[in-house]
């Protein structure tokens, strides 16, 4: 799955190049300027990392969509998807928080959702099931600290 | 043992995306990286034997 997104982004990078000598993309009939700073957010929160690649960061970008995807995979292995986290009734401020953490994982978030359809029926026999579901909670944490830290780089804050 | 490992495991990955965000040269972001690592592993040991010798 990370091989997928390095590769990807990387095609997507090209098709950004391509783009930059005119300034603009065209996609679907309407210009579509790829060095929106939304657009490289959105694309970083959809693939975790892919923003360093757009802004040329490679080495960053790397480590931090390995680590990320790392989390990630650790997390379901050891069933994160299938942790039911904590209910509304249980307090909402927890709950929302299990909530957008989760969905700091962006692809992964809907890939834990599909997994999440057909849960085992022994999973609460699994002993790490909890494990994973922090792990994918902390995966999206970091992913939403990645975007910041890609603002930051991309606004000139951050070298 | 698990529950070690997962800890370890932990620490090293959120250790190294810590050290990336982190400013200042590459020597520095090693160095911050190896502190984090150390401390999240260091007070996780001490904090189990404190929380092993409370009787509740």
């Amino acid at each position: 799955m990370f091989y997928i997104q390095v590769f990807a982004v990387y095609s997507l990078r090209n098709i950004i190049d391509v783009g930059s000598q005119t300034s603009h993309l065209l996609l679907k009939g309407s210009n579509l300027n790829m060095k929106n700073p939304f657009i490289i957010g959105s694309l970083s929160w959809l693939f975790p990392g892919a923003g360093y690649f757009l802004l040329g960061r490679t080495k960053r970008g790397l480590i931090i969509s390995g680590v990320i995807w790392s989390m990630f995979i650790i997390a379901i292995i050891s069933g994160g998807a299938y942790y039911p986290g904590l209910s509304f009734n249980e307090g909402a401020l927890l709950y929302l928080l299990h909530i957008f953490a989760t969905l700091g994982n962006g692809l992964g978030y809907l890939i834990g959702v599909f997994l999440n359809l057909n849960p085992p029926p022994d999973t609460a026999s699994t002993l790490t099931f909890e494990y994973g579901g922090r792990f994918l909670e902390v995966a999206g944490l970091l992913n939403f600290l990645a975007i910041i830290d890609i603002f930051d780089i991309y606004s000139g804050r951050k070298e | 043992m698990i529950h070690f490992l997962y800890l370890i495991g932990f620490a090293f990955i959120v250790s190294v995306a810590f050290a990336v965000f982190n400013k200042g040269t590459e020597k520095e972001k090693i160095i911050y990286g190896l502190k984090i690592f150390g401390q999240f592993v260091g007070i996780s040991l001490i904090m189990a034997w404190v929380f092993y010798f409370l009787p509740w």
